[in-house]
């Protein structure tokens, strides 16, 4: 299922579009100049994907090297981030299920989804914030999630892109992406609840 | 029974505010403040925005591109070396059908050729043998190659 691609900003297309036209006219530094700009995403999904640095490295490897070889088919449809994104999701997709690694991508229905109320009424922001042991606990806390919501937080929070963009990353449904991101995060809030971080 | 689903989709909702809400605070910098549900969440989208514990090298962007135009150059030298041993192969090819017409115009008794050039090719038998040497040298010499090229 593909979502519907998003319109394209002007900004977008006219960079993407010149960007693109210089890698396919082979000008020096336009491909160092597209692979600096999308490294970071490419990485965000492949390593939170597989969290083996080693194999992530590999596999951005191999996402610029197959946009580099299927650049000529780009067709302007979508921005470039997407389209790139897409070949390093899809990559690091494919070797989980080499490996045979759940993604974590079933959700169960919403009605077993049961809120927690708020057990402590204070929380200390100050304190958790200057606590580095708590802020590793909850940096592993954050990485033992399954791998589809890891990515999803680290794409949603941190790269910033939003749930359409990330609808046409993924070919998620954004409602499906929505729902993992609330779940994961109502999960990550619990742990905060939890005495570690008192 | 409605109303419990009406009350479970209120509070999903509200906590997701509160979840968006954090995200944004966060993104502005707004100083935090509210629950202690809301601080949390803050607490959160802190951490989510921290950088990951491992990168990609900084001179990824250069050695990408060494590596694509290293790819690039090892296929063209192996199409290059390839185009050359085809057109060896060709000339061979045509050298045996030439001297195969020869043989069989000198059987049908055409008289321009002269005979004793072909009687003097066929009756040496190392003439033939080596023929057949040179053209199952470059089979041998192209197929490995192009073997091992596709399988890797």
């Amino acid at each position: 299922m593909s979502p519907r691609l998003a319109p394209l900003s002007p900004d977008h297309m006219t960079s993407d579009r010149a960007l693109v036209e210089a890698v396919l006219d082979k000008r020096p530094g336009a491909f160092e100049r597209l692979v600096g700009e999308y490294q970071g995403l490419c990485w965000h999904i492949v390593y939170r994907l597989v969290r083996q640095p080693e194999d992530a490295q590999n596999m951005c490897q191999e996402t610029f090297l197959r946009v580099h070889q299927n650049l000529h088919q780009y067709r302007h449809d979508c921005p470039l981030k997407h389209w790139i994104g897409r070949v390093a999701y899809s990559i690091a997709l494919r070797h989980l299920q080499r490996r045979k690694i759940a993604l974590g991508a079933e959700l169960q229905s919403d009605e077993a989804l049961v809120l927690p109320e708020d057990e402590a009424e204070y929380f200390d922001y100050a304190a958790a914030c200057d606590d580095a042991q708590a802020a590793h606990r909850l940096r592993e806390a954050v990485d033992a999630l399954a791998p589809l919501p890891r990515m999803l937080l680290t794409l949603y929070h941190f790269e910033d892109v939003s749930i359409p963009d990330i609808a046409q990353i993924t070919a998620l449904p954004p409602g499906t992406i929505k729902s993992h991101l609330f779940r994961a995060r109502l999960r990550l809030r619990e742990r905060l609840e939890s005495g570690d971080f008192q | 029974m409605m109303t419990g689903n009406n009350d479970s989709n209120d509070l999903r909702e509200r906590e997701w505010r509160l979840q968006e809400q954090a995200r944004l605070d966060q993104k502005l910098g707004v100083a935090a403040e509210g629950s202690a549900r809301a601080l949390r969440y803050r607490r959160l989208a802190r951490e989510l925005e921290q950088p990951l514990d491992a990168a990609l090298p900084s001179n990824f962007p250069h050695a990408q591109v060494m590596r694509i135009e290293a790819i690039a150059a090892e296929r063209r030298r192996a199409d290059k070396h390839f185009e050359r041993r085809l057109r060896w192969g060709f000339f061979g090819g045509y050298g045996v059908f030439m001297l195969a017409g020869a043989l069989v115009y000198r059987d049908d008794n055409v008289g321009w050729l002269d005979s004793r050039v072909i009687d003097g090719l066929v009756s040496n038998p190392w003439v033939p043998a080596l023929l057949g040497c040179v053209v199952f040298a470059y089979v041998l010499r192209i197929r490995p190659r192009r073997w091992f090229a596709s399988s890797k």
